[in-house]
């Protein structure tokens, strides 16, 4: 399996770092980063821009089932990142600190730990710590492709209630979920902040394209050229 | 019968990378997905995984079974690929 160089780890740390800072439209979310070490202590702006953020405390506010029906209106998600002894290709340990424990098939009942699924491995250290944020609250709220028949997870009761009660739809189907944000992880512009220099008119370039066709290709898809 | 097409760019869920296109005005969500996979921009989803689309300029999501151009995506636009996963426990 591959292994990040020390100063590779400290590189993607502090991109895990920046993505989740930039979270957008969190309300129902909020992170705190920590550095690793006996003494757990919040990490300045500047430490996590260093890499130095290994652990991120996520607080998400939004009624979550602790039973066939009660709910309480925050859970507390530890993200160890480096638990698994080699980030970001194995997967970080994750468990909720606060009680009463979420009832959901993914976490523990006893020991608060959250079961991710696959999706970590599959990614192959491409999953960021900040998907791993949403995902974990896509699990709270019960969003998430149906299981598998027979699956019973931590909590065969939840499962039921899922398949029963709420008909494998979400708990809070509208729930605004955060989004990563796409100029530090894709480099374009934030919305409303471009930048577009327009060409100037002159008698060899109108500067007008032609975007209308005549064809009845309505539900056309027509790759561009693609950019990596 | 005339039809306006817009540019827009689709974001990897999970990498950095960019996929520009033009769609005409009828193209769903689903459609742009299903082209995309065959395209090997993204994996086909499966059972363990489904994705969703986000207009970036709006922060809003945008249904699978609706034209894009009609959920309000517009020339130039950075449509999102988020990916759901399932969870699991023993």
């Amino acid at each position: 399996m591959a292994r990040l160089n020390p100063a590779q780890l400290r590189t993607r740390l502090a991109f895990d770092h920046s993505v989740i800072r930039g979270l957008t439209a969190a309300d129902h979310v909020t992170v705190r980063a920590f550095a690793d070490g006996r003494h757990e202590r919040e990490v300045t702006l500047t430490e996590g821009e260093a890499g130095l953020a290994t652990r991120y405390l996520a607080e998400y506010r939004f009624p979550i089932l602790t039973g066939p029906g009660p709910t309480t209106d925050r859970a507390l998600v530890r993200f160890d990142l480096l638990a698994g002894g080699n980030y970001p290709f194995s997967e970080p340990v994750v468990e909720v600190l606060s009680r009463p424990r979420p009832w959901t098939p993914h976490v523990h009942p006893s020991s608060g730990a959250v079961c991710l699924g696959g999706g970590w491995r599959r990614a192959q250290g491409r999953m960021l710590a900040a998907h791993l944020v949403v995902h974990v609250m896509h699990l709270l709220n019960f969003d998430e492709p149906a299981p598998d028949a027979g699956y019973s997870g931590w909590n065969g009761e939840a499962i039921s209630y899922w398949r029963g009660k709420l008909g494998l739809r979400p708990l809070h189907p509208g729930l605004p979920y955060p989004v990563l944000p796409a100029e530090v992880t894709h480099r374009v512009a934030a919305p409303g902040t471009e930048f577009v220099a327009l060409s100037v008119a002159s008698d060899a370039d109108d500067g007008f394209r032609v975007l209308f066709s005549d064809d009845d290709d309505s539900d056309a898809f027509a790759p561009l050229g693609r950019v990596l | 019968m005339a039809n306006s097409k817009i540019k827009v760019t689709f974001l990897h869920p999970r990498t950095s990378d960019t996929f520009p296109v033009e769609l005409g005005a009828g193209t769903t969500g689903q459609k742009a997905l299903d082209e995309l996979v065959k395209a090997n921009f993204i994996e086909a989803s499966n059972g363990a995984m489904t994705y969703a689309l986000h207009l970036q300029r709006t922060n809003t999501a945008l249904p699978l079974a609706a034209p894009l151009a009609a959920s309000g995506a517009e020339d130039g636009d950075k449509i999102g690929i988020t990916e759901t996963s399932k969870g699991a426990g023993a």
